[in-house]
């Protein structure tokens, strides 16, 4: 029985749980404090551990990994063509551009949250809409 | 119910869900002054309207929170309450007080109000949200002190536990903070400066405290997960909440002739005040995801994973959108601050009121938890309620893009006035959500008086 067994409150980890962890802080970090830097540090985790690690901790891998790959392409491609459209001189497209780029960016990141969340209690998170089907 | 003295809660959670309404039919009415601006007029102004919606807003919540303590307290210190009529006694003071204050808002001139209340003695009013005439402000301070000592007292004969503990200190501070309202310097620097020690200190400060008691006590009551796991998330948000949101005041020290270090410190501070808000929304949904039992009462559980995401959104990410002094010298003052606002108030502390009222009311009315149909009524009202607020501040957030574009940023920048007309159309657009928000509150109400097979009391 591991040590922190011992404490009350404290229950052991999954398999690959320190992992999944890891995988969702990066995925916020990329988000939030360093990104690009944190997504490289997430993609080479992914594929370092995408074939050895827990089954929990590469479900969390793939779906981290992706839903960046993905989220990156929503917030970036769609604000760029709103403001390809409308131009930055044109008060609606600001409006429009900090509006997206707000939600989605709050929503990437609360669902990141919750992953983290599900990745704590060593569960799985499958990101919806964007997140890749569980192989 | 586990001590006969926590029935004191009942009304404190009845009053301030009859004020809730009172402030929501306020924002209707003050919402459409903004498109309509002789709206009632004179009978209800727009400075009163305004003033009657934010002060019924904030005495609501103080009575969420009182009746809170008073149904936490002996559960957590495991001993009656001190003084049950004590806190009757002032329950019936503060209602007839805001009532009286109300009152005196809808009926009299403000400066004959303030003129009949002895403003002249000691000069308080006429600042935002601490508009209440003096008597008030003695009066919400006579409350506050009996109610500190009696659930004080409560503690001292029980059993200290970190959440009560925790709790204590939010509402100790809640009540020292609001002695800063009774500081009004000619110095209209000194004066804005010392009066977000009472705004900014409570609903950036000790207010969070009283939230974070309140969830981790709920929390621990439907998940069943060990007291010392939450206990510890804990003490990481209260000290997340110290660290960030003291110096953070600063936040509001860009523009009132402060000094200009205020910009360096108010901006790095207060872009650290979402990572609470942050580790609380992990907190609930980590405390839920590994829970050792299926509490029957799911509303309150709905409720309490709300607080978390909605206090994030509206206190964390758009308190961060216009946080930073360079984004702030355009956006301040303008509808970004409103929308805002209405967020990070319905989702942190409308929500955590709503919290603990929807665990504790069915223990109070003699069950575990309100029968299927009335648990469905709530979840109703509580995702009316929280896509309504959702919409009435990205409308908002658009009416205040669009006015700095207008007003602050452009070349030729158009006045106040003309910039309002422009921005127009997402006042209605706010407006009609503000009516599904009514219809959400009406259900919740509702939903009290819905009968159906009962959970019985454990």
């Amino acid at each position: 029985m591991p040590p922190s067994a011992d404490r009350p409150g404290s229950e052991p980890a999954a398999p690959g749980q320190g992992l999944a962890v890891a995988a969702e802080s990066l995925y916020l970090a990329n988000l939030l404090l360093a990104p690009g830097l944190a997504f490289a540090a997430l993609f080479w985790l992914w594929r370092r551990h995408r074939d050895s690690a827990p089954a929990l901790a590469r479900q969390h891998l793939r779906q981290t990994t992706f839903v960046s790959l993905y989220g990156g392409i929503l917030i970036v491609a769609l604000s760029a063509v709103f403001i390809a459209l409308g131009g930055l001189h044109w008060e609606w497209t600001w409006v429009l551009v900090i509006t997206y780029f707000t939600c989605i960016h709050s929503a990437l990141v609360l669902l990141g949250m919750f992953g983290l969340s599900r990745a704590m209690a060593g569960q799985s998170w499958r990101y919806p809409l964007i997140g890749p089907d569980d192989a | 119910m586990q001590y006969k003295s926590q029935a004191v809660a009942k009304p404190y959670f009845i009053a301030a869900i009859g004020l809730f309404v009172a402030q929501i039919l306020f924002g209707l009415i003050l919402g459409l002054q903004y498109v309509i601006g002789d709206f009632l007029f004179p009978h209800i102004p727009f400075n009163v309207a305004r003033m009657v919606h934010t002060n019924a807003l904030i005495v609501w919540l103080l009575m969420g929170f009182m009746g809170g303590a008073y149904y936490m307290i002996p559960e957590e210190a495991e001993t009656e309450l001190f003084s049950p009529k004590l806190a009757l006694a002032m329950f019936w003071i503060f209602l007839v007080a805001a009532a009286l204050t109300v009152a005196g808002y809808l009926l009299v001139p403000y400066s004959t109000l303030a003129a009949m209340t002895g403003n002249d003695i000691l000069e308080t009013m006429g600042r935002e949200f601490l508009e209440q005439p003096l008597i008030t402000k003695v009066g919400i301070v006579i409350v506050a002190l009996a109610f500190l000592f009696n659930i004080s007292m409560t503690v001292l004969k029980g059993k200290k536990t970190s959440i009560s503990l925790v709790l204590l200190l939010g509402l100790w501070g809640l009540a020292v903070f609001f002695l800063f309202s009774f500081y009004n310097p000619v110095n209209v620097v000194l004066d804005k400066f010392f009066w977000w020690w009472t705004v900014h200190l409570w609903v950036e400060g000790v207010w969070e405290l009283i939230l974070g008691a309140f969830l981790a006590f709920v929390l621990i009551k439907t998940t069943g997960v060990d007291r010392e796991v939450i206990e510890k998330w804990l003490y990481v948000i209260v000290t997340l909440t110290l660290i960030t949101g003291i110096i953070g005041t600063g936040h509001h020290y860009y523009w009132i002739g402060t000094p200009e270090y205020w910009q360096w410190w108010g901006s790095i501070f207060s872009a650290l005040e979402p990572i609470p808000f942050f580790a609380m929304t992990v907190f609930a949904f980590n405390m839920v995801n590994r829970r050792r039992r299926e509490h029957p009462n799911k509303a309150a559980v709905l409720w309490a994973l709300g607080t978390g995401v909605m206090a994030f959104l509206g206190a964390g990410i758009w308190g961060f959108l216009h946080t930073l002094a360079p984004v702030n010298y355009y956006t301040h003052g303008t509808q970004i601050t409103a929308a805002h606002g209405h967020m990070a108030f319905y989702g942190a502390y409308v929500m955590v009121n709503l919290t603990i009222i929807s665990y504790a009311m069915p223990i109070l009315r003699g069950r575990a938890a309100n029968s299927n149909k009335s648990q469905v009524m709530e979840m109703w009202s509580f995702w009316l309620m929280t896509i309504a607020i959702v919409f009435i501040t990205l409308f908002l957030t658009a009416a205040g893009i669009l006015q700095v574009w207008l007003q602050r940023a452009s070349d030729t920048p158009l006045p106040f006035m003309v910039a309002q007309d422009k921005i127009a159309l997402f006042y209605w657009m706010r407006e009609w959500t503000g009516v599904v928000f009514l219809i959400g509150l009406l259900v919740y109400v509702a939903s009290f008086f819905v009968g159906g097979r009962e959970e019985k009391a454990a």
